[in-house]
């Protein structure tokens, strides 16, 4: 089909998206206008500040954390998907793409429900005389981190899985044959293989959790990160520039890892 | 002797990987089944155990303004934002679909990039861009929003079917005396109809579900389900927003199988 | 009507694909374009169909240019590698679809319909699916929706590269009966040595994007002109050597390395380097010494190194005494006349002047 076909769409993104973040990044440099000449105050505070470092530091940790938890449960469970699974391989594809099908409030309130002061988990552990009394699961970051991983492991195994799924077989075979054992086999074929896929699914979840909102907004136990930083700046202190300058850290993180992606990709087309 | 002792790795290293697979499960499935648990419960409040099952919140949900407002909202929204980047999103598919030119895959990254972009970022920019449109918080300005987030869902499994169907078919149309229009409403787009759907599916739950963006959308008037379930959240903890979130669900669920029973969603192949 | 390829020829970026080619198909007579996988016979095929522009060079049906025509204008039918039957379609409309781009008449599409799955033997199929046939199936439908816009010209795409090989020589036969009931011009493309030969009046062999002989398939094959088409149409033996002398369309030469000469049908100047090919099922194969040498008999004399039965005939391998050089000699049991040597046998090789043929550069 010709290229003009491309521009209805083109052309919507370039006023709707692109423009948008333009207009954004321009207003977090000359907040006063081009005219008004560039002031750099916003990045400064962020950058400086030890208090909004913290958040940033914080933000990047929390999603490091999160994609590092889901590649180690990932992994096992990709690799059970492909290889031992069999017939209950579509089974357990349904059951990762299933919560797809709730609203991620959802999830959310579940997590709230399962950890609450009242919730099914202080419930059960008071049953079994474990405790007597309630724990405040919610006060600190572990919940959420919880369901950061629940959200984005699903995205993990898939990209794990379909490197998996590439792995010539005889490729392990030849190496048993020629002495090594599973366990060897498994670290120097299969792991070098799928370490790609551990690549994508790693920064896709890195790169979801660094905007993740919903999760953090109502299960956060104390963790400050951009994304909750911009939502209180736009309800209650209104400063718009330093908004749009955390604004654009998070969006420079993003175009970063969305490079990284293409280079990940592009190796692995080579390699192919 | 060997053997024996390899066989015995075998079995448990298979039983621990099974048993680990098992815990996922629980652990992907715990936080939505608590929550249908909750929707059934007798209590005011949310807590463990239920006393007795009984339908009060869903009663509640359905005489609830605020609730069937948004739901309508987030119906009217959900169907007109993927009906729009259906509109745009199919032709710029095509024309990017089977061409390996720089250009194409320039603008196939591009066309893609909204998903990759964090969702708050968008919104916050898009707001402030719109009002200076004169368009601020509106429904139009939610329908401009969310097609922008739908825009790459469409264009995923457009070109991702399209790509997957050998061009003999348009050719053998073609030679037939088809012409380009009748090539493409005659075979083209029939062809490729299970990956618009597909597409068009995930264009529609991730509107539905969406709240970031909404967020910073929500007027008087049009304010989309899941900000009204946020602010719910915010002042009340009652099963409430477990009801409405089941009904969300089945709704879901039954849209997914009907889709499904008629054009079967396997027909889509791997999205790349 | 006739087709004519005017010089065409194409290249994609640096490669050159296809070298300006002249090939003329007379009205209602079948050209095979045979070649090896790259060798410019699909790029041929799609120039005709329009979905390729050529470089330079015209595409005339029946005197008339149609290099610049829409491939849906060019009034032509083609059968695919895959068939390519539309899948959401069932057969009727399958067939009836290029009848319908054409203005016909509801009856008048479902009688030529009906008429055109009558002629593939396929009625009483029509509601069925492509999903639902087998590939022989599918295949006669693709044919029947190409012929029944009774096209100028049928192309024909690998037709019976995806059957099975039994399927393939009963459709073979088909194809050609088909083809001459209705007098149509056809361009079959195919890289089968076997299908060509069976289907063609005139068959192109290409190589490297340049037409290497065209001809009757008896004579393609029994005089090809190059070492190429030699052993590209079946298996050939090639010996080197020097033409010493020619007279009365016989050509004597000493072969290379060894004492013989052999003597060829032919004409070519004395002197000169040539190489001639003996097709393996033409050479004679007896006890050493039961071959007298005398001239016109082309003996040669080696030992077998291989052999293995091939059902209507058996394969031997045979090393030359005095080169080393392998040759084969494919004999049927009559041939053999009782003569049934072992590994390592010594024996004698003859071959006819008129079984051996003088190969180009």
């Amino acid at each position: 089909m010709p290229a003009g076909w491309t521009a209805p769409a083109g052309l919507f993104l370039l006023a709707f998206f692109l423009a948008p973040l333009a207009r954004n990044a321009g207003v977090s440099i000359w907040p006063n206008g081009v005219a008004g000449g560039i002031d750099v105050q916003p990045y400064q505070r962020l950058f400086a500040d030890p208090f909004y470092l913290g958040v940033l530091g914080q933000t990047l940790g929390l999603s490091f954390v999160a994609a590092a938890i889901s590649a180690l449960i990932g992994y096992p469970v990709a690799f059970f998907m492909v290889r031992k699974a069999g017939r209950f391989q579509a089974l357990l594809t349904f059951l990762l793409i299933a919560p797809l099908l709730t609203s991620i409030i959802m999830r959310t309130y579940g997590w709230r429900v399962l950890m609450s002061r009242l919730g099914l988990v202080n419930a059960l552990l008071r049953n079994l005389g474990i405790i007597d009394r309630p724990i405040d699961f919610l006060g600190g970051p572990w919940v959420a981190v919880a369901a950061l991983v629940h959200v984005l492991v699903p995205f993990m195994v898939l990209s794990i899985a379909a490197s998996l799924q590439g792995v010539d077989r005889r490729l392990e075979e030849a190496s048993r044959l020629l002495g090594a054992g599973r366990v060897a086999t498994f670290l120097r074929v299969t792991l070098p293989l799928t370490l790609d896929g551990v690549g994508t699914g790693f920064i896709l979840v890195f790169m979801l959790a660094n905007g993740s909102f919903v999760t953090l907004l109502l299960l956060g136990g104390g963790l400050q990160t951009l994304p909750l930083l911009i939502f209180q700046q736009f309800n209650t202190t209104r400063d718009f520039a330093f908004a749009g300058a955390m604004s654009n850290v998070l969006l420079v993180a993003a175009v970063l890892c969305l490079a990284l992606q293409a280079r990940l990709i592009r190796r692995r087309g080579v390699r192919a | 002797m060997r053997h024996g002792a390899d066989r015995m790795v075998d079995a448990v290293s298979g039983a621990a990987l099974l048993g680990f697979v098992v815990v996922f499960v629980v652990f992907l499935l715990a936080p939505i089944l608590v929550v249908v648990a909750v929707a059934f419960s007798s209590l005011g409040y949310v807590a463990f155990p239920i006393p007795s099952l009984s339908l009060r919140w869903f009663v509640r949900v359905l005489t609830y303004e605020p609730f069937l407002d948004g739901l309508r909202v987030s119906a009217e929204l959900a169907f007109a934002s993927t009906a729009l980047a259906a509109l745009i999103g199919v032709p710029a598919a095509l024309a990017i679909g089977r061409s390996s030119r720089p250009w194409a895959q320039g603008m196939a990254a591009f066309l893609l990039s909204p998903v990759s972009m964090p969702l708050i970022v968008l919104g916050y920019s898009l707001l402030f861009y719109l009002s200076v449109l004169g368009l601020g918080a509106s429904f139009a300005s939610l329908l401009i929003a969310h097609t922008v987030i739908g825009v790459p869902y469409l264009v995923r499994t457009v070109t991702g079917i399209y790509r997957s169907i050998p061009p003999d078919y348009e050719e053998a149309s073609a030679i037939l005396g088809a012409g380009r229009l009748a090539s493409l409403f005659l075979v083209t787009l029939p062809l490729i109809r299970p990956g618009i759907f597909a597409g068009c599916l995930f264009a529609f739950l991730i509107s539905f579900d969406n709240l970031p963006i909404s967020y910073f959308f929500g007027s008087a008037d049009a304010s989309t389900l899941p900000v009204v379930m946020l602010s719910y959240m915010q002042s009340q903890f009652d099963p409430a927003i477990a009801a409405i979130s089941t009904v969300q669900m089945v709704l879901a669920m039954i849209v997914l199988l009907v889709v499904e029973r008629f054009y079967g969603l396997r027909r889509i192949g791997a999205p790349a | 009507m006739d087709l004519t390829l005017d010089g065409i020829c194409k290249s994609f970026g640096a490669v050159q694909a296809l070298q300006p080619l002249h090939l003329s198909v007379p009205s209602g007579s079948l050209v095979g374009l045979l070649g090896p996988s790259g060798c410019g016979k699909t790029t041929t095929l799609r120039i005709i169909a329009g979905f390729e522009q050529a470089d330079a060079g015209r595409v005339l049906v029946g005197g008339t240019d149609m290099s610049n025509l829409a491939p849906n204008r060019r009034r032509l039918g083609m059968v695919f590698q895959n068939y390519s039957l539309f899948p959401h379609m069932n057969v009727f409309d399958n067939v009836a679809f290029g009848l319908r781009r054409a203005g016909c008449n509801r009856a008048e599409v479902a009688s030529r319909v009906a008429q055109a799955l009558e002629m593939v033997r396929l009625s009483g199929f029509a509601e069925r699916w492509p999903s639902q046939m087998s590939g022989g199936q599918q295949q006669r439908v693709a044919l029947a929706r190409s012929i029944v816009t009774r096209p100028a010209v049928l192309l024909l795409d690998e037709p019976l590269g995806a059957l099975d090989k039994n399927l393939r020589e009963s459709m073979q036969f088909e194809l050609r009966q088909l083809q001459r009931l209705l007098v149509i011009t056809t361009v079959l493309v195919t890289h089968d040595q076997e299908e060509a030969l069976t289907m063609a009046d005139q068959v192109a062999v290409m190589h490297d994007g340049r037409l290497l002989q065209l001809g009757a398939p008896d004579a393609v094959y029994n005089r090809p002109c190059s070492r190429f088409v030699a052993e590209f149409l079946g298996t050939s033996n090639i010996f080197r050597g020097a033409a010493v002398s020619a007279s009365g369309g016989r050509v004597a030469v000493r072969l290379q390395g060894m004492d013989a000469v052999v003597h060829v049908a032919g004409d070519t100047a004395a002197q000169s380097a040539v190489e001639i090919a003996v097709r393996p099922e033409r050479m004679v194969m007896r006890h050493p010494g039961t071959i007298s040498g005398a001239p016109g008999e082309n003996a040669l004399s080696g030992e077998v190194t291989g052999l293995v039965f091939r059902g209507s005939y058996r394969a031997f391998q045979i090393r030359i005494e005095s080169t080393g050089q392998i040759v084969f000699a494919y004999l049927a049991p009559q041939a053999r006349e009782g003569f049934e040597p072992e590994m390592g046998q010594k024996v004698s090789l003859s071959f006819t002047p008129q079984d051996a043929v003088i190969l180009g550069a």
